[in-house]
């Protein structure tokens, strides 16, 4: 990253609702264990991405992901769990 | 726990070594709020309602609510006193001590080099008239606080030579003072050597360089609506009319090689920029600022650092004509500089939040921090938008009532980062919602910290100027409409909360490793 785009970063209006592609790697922050489904929840936004795989005390913790699918207009996704990056702060 | 890698990934354990302990009180898990929030109670009623700015005054507090925490813990209070230590070895707060020691020091050095009498050179070679004065005030206040990172050091600088000078000028007193601390609040947000900012980057699990450029986008928004409005009040507002000359003020004061130390704080900023640690990015410049201190002859380097060596000392003899280090009485022995004075300054506070840490773990293994939350998401942050605006509401009262911003900061922190980490919000924004609205309201508010120390340097004019009466020192009451800067970017941070300006996911970018800083 530029040092110019580390000012101009993040300069537009945020959907709610963020989408991600198949294939894509991401880091995010496990949310919950959803209580029907049973499956581990990572919520980016309003965004909810269901895991594959992955124990319950990865709540909380920062994980890297893989994209399996995602649908545009539910705002679901499937990931599987690929690495336990680091626990949540505090 | 239990080894949830999968594939060559780190282990959890790696991460959070030995499993933690909880803490069961009496009347249940709620009653593990009781240090922080006696804490919280105490902090209220020194600093707000009597007006004890005093930080040791706030360990003291702390000390105490943590001895009356223990009493409501069942079972062996070993575990509770255990858990203290494990708070306060806890990273977070080790790496925001040694961001702190070494911004303590750059900030002192460049305050001994004469930036501010660089500053005042400046504002005279401007000749801008008594209209034009505030919003002068406000740049240039601003420009210093990003420099030495303390906006109480520029609320001291600034009402001490720009007021009585701006006064001379026909500046309206009140709009003049309420430039002062719009700039302490432009710089206490933005320098990446300020302990609001580095408090927000440790705490989000951010660092300091890409925090210090992801919010430049809001406080140049929040300080261009400013300063317009520095230049509209200016002309509406009347100043006073006194037949002295601001030159003389000026002139005194005046010294244009303490400029240079512009570039001392552009090196920091932009090593820091560039994702160097912050500990080196200080460190250069502190280097920088020490060099134009001696070559320029800004300050000696006995300024920077001087041995005061007892004359009963067997090394009296030559070290006198050592540079930095001079010959005492013995009761006058020390070591002083600004190295010395610039990192002792921080000692109370870094004592403040090592024991603010302990009691948020106590918290933590108690219970009570989880209810908390559970409330605040069940109730009040149920989306994302509604989470962000909760963060920007919450750290504003939180330092409306705590009025030493830093300590109000530490306090808030964790939920910013477990509310926020709910719905992925990115470490950056954050630590901006985080450090924006913790710099603005210390600003604001009769009763803040910035405020009242800027308000007891103008109690000291009269004493200093024939010409300057008790009737030209204003008011904290009368002051906080005109903190234009703080206002504006409490807005920008609620109007980016309701429409997602700004916003970003931990999907979107990752920062540097917390450990990189």
């Amino acid at each position: 990253m530029s040092m110019l785009s580390k000012f101009l970063t993040g300069m537009s209006f945020r959907s709610t609702t963020p989408t991600f592609e198949a294939g894509e790697e991401i880091e995010v922050y496990v949310t919950e264990l959803d209580e029907k489904s049973g499956e581990l929840v990572a919520q980016v936004g309003e965004t909810r991405l269901y895991f594959e795989n992955g124990e319950a005390d990865i709540v909380g913790c920062r994980v890297l992901a893989t994209v399996e699918s995602f649908d545009d207009a539910e705002h679901r996704g499937r990931v599987t769990h690929r690495k336990t990056l680091s626990q949540g702060s505090f | 726990m239990s080894d949830t890698d999968s594939g060559d990934g780190t282990e959890i354990e790696e991460i959070s070594g030995p499993d933690v302990e909880a803490i069961e009180f009496y009347g249940g898990r709620w009653m593990s709020v009781i240090p922080i929030g006696l804490f919280i109670l105490w902090a209220i009623v020194q600093s707000g309602l009597f007006g004890i700015g005093d930080t040791t005054g706030l360990v003291a507090g702390m000390l105490v609510a943590l001895i009356v925490g223990m009493f409501f813990a069942k079972g062996d209070w070993k575990n509770y006193a255990n858990t203290i230590f494990d708070g306060m070895t806890k990273r977070v707060a080790a790496t925001a001590v040694v961001a702190w020691l070494w911004a303590g020091m750059f900030s002192s050095t460049l305050q001994a080099g004469g930036f501010v009498g660089g500053l005042v050179w400046a504002a005279n070679a401007a000749d801008v008239g008594g209209t034009l004065f505030p919003a002068a005030t406000f740049i240039l206040a601003a420009l210093f606080t990003t420099g030495i990172g303390t906006g109480y050091g520029a609320a001291v600088a600034f009402s001490a030579l720009f007021f009585p000078a701006g006064i001379l000028l026909g500046a309206n007193p009140v709009l003049l003072f309420g430039a002062i601390l719009s700039g302490a609040v432009f710089g206490d947000n933005l320098a990446p050597v300020s302990d609001t900012t580095i408090v927000s980057a440790v705490t989000q699990d951010a660092d300091i360089g890409g925090v210090v450029a992801s919010r430049f986008k809001y406080a140049v928004i929040a300080a261009i609506l400013a300063l317009a409005a520095y230049v509209f009040a200016g002309n509406a507002m009347a100043g006073l009319d006194i037949s002295q000359q601001a030159q003389d003020l000026f002139v005194q004061n005046s010294e244009p090689a303490g400029l240079l130390h512009l570039i001392s704080m552009l090196v920091v900023i932009v090593t820091a920029v560039m994702g160097r640690h912050i500990v080196e990015a200080i460190s250069w410049g502190l280097i920088v600022a020490v060099v134009f201190n001696v070559i320029f002859d800004l300050a000696p380097l006995s300024d920077v650092l001087l041995f005061k060596v007892p004359e009963t000392s067997a090394a009296a003899s030559w070290a006198g004509a050592l540079p930095v280090a001079e010959v005492v009485a013995p009761q006058n022995a020390g070591v002083t500089g600004s190295i010395y004075n610039g990192a002792a300054g921080f000692f109370p506070l870094i004592v403040l939040v090592l024991l603010i840490v302990a009691g948020s773990e106590i918290m933590i293994r108690g219970g009570g921090f989880e209810a908390i939350q559970e409330w605040l998401l069940e109730n009040v942050a149920t989306g994302v938008r509604k989470a962000e605006t909760t963060m920007v509401v919450g750290t504003a009262l939180v330092n409306s009532m705590i009025t030493i911003n830093t300590a109000a900061e530490i306090a808030i922190a964790p939920y910013i980062a477990r509310i926020g980490q709910r719905y992925n919000i990115n470490s950056y924004r954050r630590a901006n919602i985080l450090d924006a609205n913790t710099s603005a309201l210390g600003y604001i508010f009769p009763w803040g910290g910035g405020v009242l120390i800027g308000f007891a340097t103008l109690q000291g004019l009269p004493e200093q100027y024939e010409w300057f009466t008790s009737a030209m020192i204003v008011n904290p009451v009368q002051v906080w409409p005109y903190v234009f800067h703080g206002w504006f970017l409490f807005g920008v941070f609620l109007l980016s909360a309701l429409t997602g300006f700004g916003l970003e996911y931990t999907t979107d970018r990752k920062s540097k490793d917390v450990t990189r800083l």
